[in-house]
C-alpha cells in the first residue's frame, strides 16, 4: 500500500465524480451537432483500415516519429487467419475477416464492462473477496464495479438491449474473458497480485476503447469511447499508485501514449461468439 | 503529514478557478480559432521551422468565407485543423511545465521566469518577465496549497518533481507525434501555443514563480502548488482533447499516404487519455485537496 487510505479514498472519489459527470453529458453530446459531425461521415475509414492492415501498411509511418500505422491497429486486425487460431477452444468466434458493425462494436464493450464488473465483484462480494484486505483498496475496488457497471448500462442503452443497471453481472459477460480474468485472480496470491490483474485490466479496457475509436463510423459510439476511455485510464493509474509504480516504474503507471494494442480485439480471442443472442437483440447504432 | 500539507489557505484561488478562466476566455475565440487554424491548413504561413514554442495573444482571424484548399477536402480542412489544435494545446503545456521547471529566483530577489514560451508572449506585449520581491516578504499571493506547518520531508518533493519531469517528457513527446500527423497533410505546422492556456495560467504561473518561502516550506509549498497548476491544466488538455477526438471527422482525402481518418481520433484520443493518467497522478500528490475534477467530459475544453 503505497498511498494513504485518505488520500486513496479521495482520489476515487474524485474519479467517481468525472465518471458520473461524463456519463451526464453523453447524451447531450450525442445529441448535439450529431447531424453535422454525421454530415461527411463515411464508412470508408473503416475499409481502409481493415485493408491497409492486410497489406501490410507496416511501411507507412506518423510524422517525425517513424511509427508504424500497424503500431495502431489491434492484433490480428482484420487478418482473418492469424485471428482464427487465436479463437478461444470454448467459443466458436465470428469470422475474424468480417467487417465490424458500430452494432458489433458496442456489444462487445458491454460485455467487457460486464466482465470488469463481474471481476471487481469478485474480488470484494464474491468468493475472493479475502483476498482484498486494505478497506480503502475495497472501496476503491467497489467504486470501481459500479464505474463499469455504468458504462455497461450506457453500451446497452445504446445499442437499445434495455436497462440492466441491477444485472447480476457473470452472465451478460464476455464468458470467456470473465473465465479468463477468474482464472487470474484465483491464482493471485496477495493483494498486490489481485491489483496488478485490475490494473492489467484497467489498460485493456483503456485500449480497447482506441480500438473502438479507430474503427467506429458513428459519432455515438466514436463519443461514448471517448469519454469512457480517459476513466478506464484513471483506474489504471489510481491502481498503479497503490502499487507503488510511481517510485518503480513510473513509465508504466504513465506511458506516452494508451495503445491499441493493449486492448481486447473484438476479433481476437475474446470476440464475441457466433449467434450471441445479445448481437440479435441489439439495434444499429445510429 | 500529506493531509497537513494539503491543507488549503481558504483565501486562495483554487485551479477551478483557473477552469472557469479558461473556459470564458476561449470560447470566445474558440471558434475562430478552428476556423483560423484551417486556413492555415490550407493556405499556409510563415513558419521559420523552430522547434520551440512561441506564444501569440493575437485573436485569430476567421477563414474568408469562400476559400477552400485546392489539395485538401473540406474534411481534410476540418481534421488537420483540429490537429493543429492538438498540438497548439502540447505546445502550451510545454511551456507552462518549461516556465515552473526553469524559473530561478536570484539571489537579489529578482525571479527569472523559465522558459521562452512567456517571455516571447511578454516581449510582443511590452511587459517585463521579471519580478523583485521585496527583501524578506512573504508570498506575494496566497498559495494554491500550503502547508499548515513547515514540512519536514521532502519526499513529496521528489515524487511531484519526478512526475512534473515525466509529464514533460511526455508532452514533448506528444507535441513531436501530432506534428507528425499535422506534416502528413503537406501543410506547415503551426508553432503558435494555444493562446487562450497561455493566457488563463500565466497569472498563476507568475505568482507561483515569484512566490517566497523560506527553505523546505518553500520547495515543497512550491512543488505542490505546481501541481496544482498542471493537474488543473492536464485537466483542460483532457477536455479538449475529447472535444477534438469528438469531431474529428471520417472519410476525406484519397490521398493513400495520409492514415484512415479514424486514427486521429485514437492519436488525439490517445493524449488526452494519457493527460487523463497524469491528471489522476498529479491529483493524488495533492491528496486531500477538494477538488471538483470534472474535466473528462468537454467541459473546460478550448477547441
Amino acid at each position: 500500500m503505497h498511498i494513504s487510505p485518505q488520500s486513496l479514498r479521495q482520489l476515487v472519489g474524485e474519479l467517481d465524480q468525472a465518471h458520473h459527470d461524463t456519463l451526464d453529458l453523453i447524451p447531450a453530446q450525442f445529441d448535439a451537432d450529431l447531424s453535422t459531425v454525421n454530415q461527411y461521415a463515411t464508412s470508408v475509414s473503416r475499409r481502409r483500415l481493415i485493408s491497409a492492415a492486410a497489406v501490410g501498411a507496416g511501411t507507412l509511418t506518423l510524422g517525425s516519429l517513424r511509427t508504424p500505422l500497424t503500431r495502431w491497429l489491434p492484433q490480428g486486425w482484420g487478418v482473418g487467419a492469424a485471428s482464427a487460431q487465436q479463437q478461444s477452444t470454448t467459443t466458436t468466434t465470428a469470422p475474424a475477416a468480417a467487417p465490424l458493425t458500430d452494432k458489433d462494436i458496442a456489444v462487445f464493450a458491454r460485455r467487457l464492462e460486464w466482465s470488469a464488473v463481474a471481476a471487481y465483484d469478485l474480488v470484494t462480494r464474491g468468493a475472493l473477496a479475502t483476498k482484498i484486505t486494505t478497506p480503502a483498496v475495497r472501496d476503491a475496488a467497489l467504486t470501481f464495479a459500479q464505474h463499469h457497471r455504468d458504462h455497461a448500462v450506457a453500451f446497452s442503452d445504446l445499442v437499445g438491449l434495455g436497462d440492466d443497471r441491477n444485472a447480476t453481472a457473470a452472465p451478460l459477460s464476455n464468458v470467456a474473458l470473465t473465465t479468463d480474468i477468474a482464472g487470474q485472480l484465483q491464482a493471485a496470491i496477495t493483494e498486490a497480485d489481485v491489483l496488478k490483474i485490475a490494473f492489467e485490466l484497467e489498460n485493456a479496457a483503456a485500449g480497447t476503447y482506441l480500438i473502438a475509436l479507430s474503427a467506429a463510423t458513428t459519432a455515438t459510439l466514436s463519443s461514448q469511447s471517448a469519454s469512457i476511455l480517459p476513466i478506464e485510464a484513471g483506474h489504471a493509474t489510481v491502481l498503479g499508485q497503490v502499487l507503488g509504480l510511481n517510485t518503480t516504474k513510473l513509465e508504466s503507471m504513465l506511458p506516452d501514449f494508451d495503445k491499441v494494442d493493449a486492448g481486447i480485439s473484438p476479433t481476437g480471442k475474446f470476440a464475441l461468439a457466433v449467434g450471441d443472442p445479445d448481437l440479435a437483440r441489439a439495434k444499429d447504432v445510429n | 503529514m500529506q493531509q497537513e500539507l494539503m491543507q488549503s489557505n481558504s483565501d486562495a484561488p483554487q485551479p477551478s478557478s483557473l477552469t472557469a478562466l479558461s473556459r470564458r476566455r476561449v470560447l470566445g475565440a474558440s471558434a475562430s480559432a478552428l476556423a483560423a487554424v484551417a486556413l492555415l491548413a490550407a493556405c499556409g504561413d510563415d513558419n521559420d521551422g523552430s522547434d520551440g514554442p512561441s506564444a501569440s495573444t493575437a485573436p485569430p482571424q476567421p477563414l474568408p468565407e469562400g476559400l477552400a484548399p485546392k489539395e485538401l477536402s473540406p474534411i481534410d480542412v476540418v481534421n488537420v485543423g483540429l490537429l493543429q489544435v492538438a498540438y497548439g494545446i502540447q505546445l502550451a503545456a510545454i511551456g507552462i511545465y518549461t516556465t515552473l521547471k526553469d524559473t530561478k529566483v536570484r539571489p537579489d530577489g529578482t525571479v527569472v521566469l523559465g522558459g521562452a514560451v512567456y517571455q516571447a508572449t511578454d516581449d510582443m506585449s511590452g511587459s517585463t518577465t521579471t519580478t523583485t520581491l521585496p527583501a524578506g516578504s512573504k508570498a506575494l499571493f496566497s498559495p494554491l496549497v500550503g502547508p499548515a506547518s513547515p514540512p519536514t520531508t521532502d519526499n513529496l518533493v521528489a515524487l511531484t518533481s519526478a512526475a512534473i519531469d515525466r509529464a514533460s517528457s511526455i508532452h514533448t513527446t506528444h507535441k513531436a507525434f501530432l506534428a507528425g500527423y499535422v506534416s502528413r497533410f503537406r501543410v506547415p505546422v503551426s508553432e503558435v501555443a494555444n493562446p487562450a492556456i497561455l493566457e488563463s495560467a500565466r497569472g498563476y504561473v507568475t505568482k507561483l514563480t515569484t512566490s517566497q518561502f523560506a527553505n523546505d516550506q518553500a520547495r515543497i509549498a512550491s512543488a505542490l502548488q505546481g501541481a496544482a497548476l498542471l493537474r488543473t491544466i492536464e485537466g483542460v488538455i483532457v477536455a479538449s482533447y475529447l472535444d477534438v477526438a469528438q469531431q474529428i471527422q471520417l472519410g476525406g482525402t484519397k490521398d493513400v499516404e495520409l492514415p484512415a481518418s479514424s486514427q486521429y481520433r485514437v492519436a488525439v484520443a490517445s493524449c488526452g487519455s494519457v493527460s487523463a493518467r497524469i491528471e489522476t497522478y498529479l491529483s493524488s500528490l495533492l491528496g486531500t485537496l477538494e477538488l471538483t475534477k470534472v474535466f473528462q467530459t468537454t467541459e473546460g475544453s478550448v477547441v
